[in-house]
């Protein structure tokens, strides 16, 4: 018999796919939403159970699906890292979906309801999935579930420009599942395997003999590209502003926080277990991530700030945060992709903390959107408020905030390359003081007070959060600020985690 | 604008003076103006550049397969033994197959059994699609007006009223035999060629021929929405349980106790066909499912 704490991967996935399937005949959108929360609930409580029992001894181990043993079957595997990952994103998933709850049930139709959460628990199911999986076809078939229920999220609102941005996301995504379904036959081809740990011993092998190089170099880059298409990496992200701007506060929180780590996840599981980092490396495909990386940090950064409608300029900043996780895997190196899996998390808490605390402003200034008609909406709501100035400190890199680890971690890390070190410092640098260029403004705006005498805006009454609200937005803006206090315990964790990997 | 203007109003934005009142008018005229953004497809820039994209679509495509047809080609022969994908696991799915899985269709053994989460995956892929559809296409005061309702109305007592024999004794005369052969694929899916996914297929293109024939009410009268539902769950949870069993005794490597009995017998390969025809119910409503949502908006 195995210790039961290693079933729980697998019962965590079968579990939330079980919850998505029952809750579709759940008639009642409220009582789905509790399913789906309590099963999101049980599955972290399992999971920190199993983060203590492995953590400690830094265990790593296999679990197979079925009768046979290991080159034959499925396979899950999990050791700190991805239980850590799984951690973060089945908080972050709860707290959006808490955060966003007067959304959903404003914005859907009732008899439609219940079905936004089929879409929720699936996208949970499949992003552990993706975390914890150890086949890469087990990672496409649910990168196909992921893509459709994202979609499906985006499309939930029924209106004229999220139908629009569905069918934008909906065709860029699933040119990138394509591509990555494409590169992974040929990758069968050539090495027979679909277990990552199998295929990496035969890309070492094909790399020492020098056989089968085109098709090895082809398939590196059609899986990164896939990846980086459906994470929307510049200049792949043109889907992303729609998307997320459009959607109800829960899916763009959920899209931003979640949806595109999944894939970068699964991209660190490409780079690390499945072609191995030094055949990355010699193949130059992290360098074209790092010039790919800077420039989303730059341009992400820039568009944000010609926006003015908060959720689409939040989007943007999206882009930019992106850019520096790759930034992280192109520099080359563990303690690199170490800060790229702290940005990982960062942005896990703090992209959904912004884009909670804006769908809160927004709806204490009627419903609108335009940043000229937030003027003072902090005031009216003064916790979506303060957390929409934690969030946007934390990107900009406030000391003590999680951002600010993000962009110690990587600039220390960088400091191993010459000329990487060179780009990776100045577009640092650069893209912080681009993101303080639009946050701090949104951040003026919202504690301006009005000034009845000299504007045309209407006095709108404040609004109390309610208790879901406040809980989600308390517990993100804690997440980002504990991040970025306990920035070594956490870091040592994942770079130990990277190293198991 | 000139470019003192310029610089001076860069550096009140830099202050954070552009949202603020003291702003020039045109920045609130800009931000008061766009509360509702054009579609992409309608802004003048996007059309000027559209051309542009064909081309560099075209380009991206023939690059893409000129790309592909080189790695092929580089490929070794089909068939050769020493290809890389001829390794242990193929070997021992071809040697061990049938007495590990009891199924005589190597194929259905290594998806149903071997890679039985994979299939799981896959299965649910279709509940998702169709429970996608369901989101986007069934009526609701947001895709439906009145004229939409009347016309579907209309449209219903025509083809009621239009009564043709000779489709009517055709499709008749075809229903019983694509049931009967969907029922076939479905269950001997694990001795022959078929199995859930093509069977369920045939079944569900079967209830649309009836459907499309007899009018959508005629279906109704013995697959509703409810049972729609009902089959779908029940399908889906079956199986899960099944691959929670399954994988729980597997992996700790516990004998399950399925009786796989003899490969070749209608009754034998253990979880497969149990699996097989869940599967094949569940793309069955599907597939309807589909059909209906897309042409009517309701089941």
């Amino acid at each position: 018999m195995l210790p039961y704490y290693q079933h729980i991967p697998f019962f965590s996935i079968v579990l939330m796919m079980i919850a998505g399937i029952l809750t579709s005949i759940i008639r009642n959108g409220r009582a789905a939403m509790a399913v789906h929360l309590s099963a999101v609930a049980a599955i972290l409580g399992a999971n920190i159970v199993l983060f203590c029992n492995i953590v400690p001894t830094g265990e790593t181990f296999l679990y197979q699906l079925g009768i046979v043993s290991h080159p034959f079957g499925n396979e899950l595997v999990c050791g700190p890292l991805e239980v850590t990952l799984a951690l973060t994103f089945l908080c972050v998933m709860a707290f959006c979906v808490l955060g966003g709850y007067k959304g959903i049930f404003e914005d859907i139709e009732p008899e439609k309801q219940n079905l936004y959460f089929v879409m929720c628990n699936l996208i949970t199911a499949s992003l552990l999935a993706m975390i914890y999986t150890n086949d890469a076809f087990t990672a496409y078939v649910f990168i196909e579930i992921n893509t459709i229920s994202a979609c499906a999220l985006v499309m939930a609102k029924d209106s004229g420009a999220t139908l629009v941005a569905t069918i934008r996301y909906l065709m860029m995504s699933l040119l990138g599942s394509g591509m990555f379904l494409m590169g992974l036959t040929l990758l069968y081809h050539i090495t027979g395997h679909l277990l990552i740990i199998d295929i990496h011993e035969q890309v070492v092998h094909l790399t020492e003999t020098g056989s089968y190089l085109l098709p090895l170099t082809v398939v590196m880059g059609l899986m990164t590209l896939g990846l980086c298409l459906k994470s929307a990496l510049f200049p792949f992200h043109t889907w992303l502003p729609d998307a997320h701007g459009s959607a109800t506060t829960s899916s763009s929180a959920i899209l931003s926080g979640l949806v595109l780590k999944g894939y970068i996840v699964l991209l660190i599981k490409c780079i690390f277990s499945l072609f191995g980092e030094e055949v990355y490396r010699a193949f130059h495909v992290g360098d074209v991530l790092l010039i790919l990386g800077t420039l989303a940090m730059i341009v992400g950064s820039v568009k944000a700030m010609q926006e003015t409608h908060i959720k689409r300029m939040i989007a943007y900043s999206s882009v930019a945060q992106i850019g520096y996780i790759y930034l992280g895997f192109g520099l080359g190196g563990k303690a690199a992709a170490a800060a790229a899996i702290y940005q990982i998390l960062v942005h896990a808490f703090t992209k959904p903390l912004l884009f909670v605390c804006a769908g809160e402003l927004s709806e204490a200034s009627g419903h609108r959107k335009q940043m000229y008609y937030l003027r003072g909406a902090g005031h009216r709501a003064k916790l979506a408020g303060i957390g929409f100035t934690v969030g946007g400190l934390s990107m900009i890199g406030l000391p003590l905030l999680g951002g600010f680890a993000v962009k110690f971690f990587l600039s220390d890390a960088a400091l191993a390359d010459s000329w990487r070190m060179w780009a990776a410092l100045g577009a640092l640098a650069v893209s912080s003081v681009l993101n303080a260029l639009y946050y701090l403004p949104a951040i003026v705006q919202i504690w301006t007070i009005q000034d009845h005498g000299e504007d045309d805006l209407p006095t709108l009454p404040a609004v109390r959060p309610g208790v879901a609200v406040a809980v989600s937005i308390v517990s993100l803006a804690l997440g980002s600020i504990l991040l970025g206090v306990l920035c070594t315990p956490v870091g040592a964790l994942i770079s130990d985690g990277l190293n198991l990997l | 604008m000139s470019t003192s203007n310029r610089f001076k109003a860069f550096f009140d934005w830099v202050d954070g003076e552009e949202w603020c009142a003291k702003t020039p008018d045109e920045v609130i005229a800009r931000q008061k103006k766009a509360p509702v953004r054009r579609p992409t497809y309608e802004l003048d820039s996007y059309r000027r550049f559209r051309r542009l994209n064909q081309a560099v679509g075209a380009l991206f495509c023939i690059t893409l397969a000129v790309v592909l047809t080189l790695v092929v080609v580089s490929f070794p022969p089909f068939g050769d033994p020493a290809n890389p994908a001829n390794n242990e696991v193929p070997a021992r799915y071809i040697e061990r197959g049938i007495e590990e899985t009891g199924s005589a269709n190597l194929v259905g053994g290594m998806i149903l059994s071997y890679r039985v989460f994979d299939t799981f995956g896959e299965s649910s892929v279709l509940f998702l699609a169709a429970t996608c559809v369901t989101m986007l296409l069934r009526r609701d005061r947001n895709n439906t007006t009145s004229r939409d309702l009347r016309e579907l109305r209309s449209d219903d007592r025509a083809d009621r009223k239009d009564k043709d024999i000779v489709l009517r004794t055709v499709v008749l005369l075809l229903l019983p035999v694509s049931v009967m052969v969907g029922f076939y694929v479905m269950l001997f899916g694990h001795l022959s060629p078929g199995g859930g996914f093509s069977g369920g297929s045939i079944l569900g293109g079967g209830l649309i021929l009836y459907s499309r024939t007899f009018g959508s009410g005629s279906v109704r009268k013995f697959f509703n929405e409810h049972l729609y539902h009902l089959v779908k769950v029940v399908c889906l949870m079956c199986y899960g349980l099944i691959l929670v069993y399954y994988v729980f005794t597997g992996s700790n490597g516990l004998d399950n106790h399925i009786w796989l009995g003899i490969p070749g017998n209608i009754i034998s390969s253990g979880i497969i066909m149990p699996i097989n025809v869940l599967v094949g119910f569940e793309v069955a409503c599907t597939i309807y499912a589909f059909y209906a949502l897309f042409s009517e908006g309701e089941m």
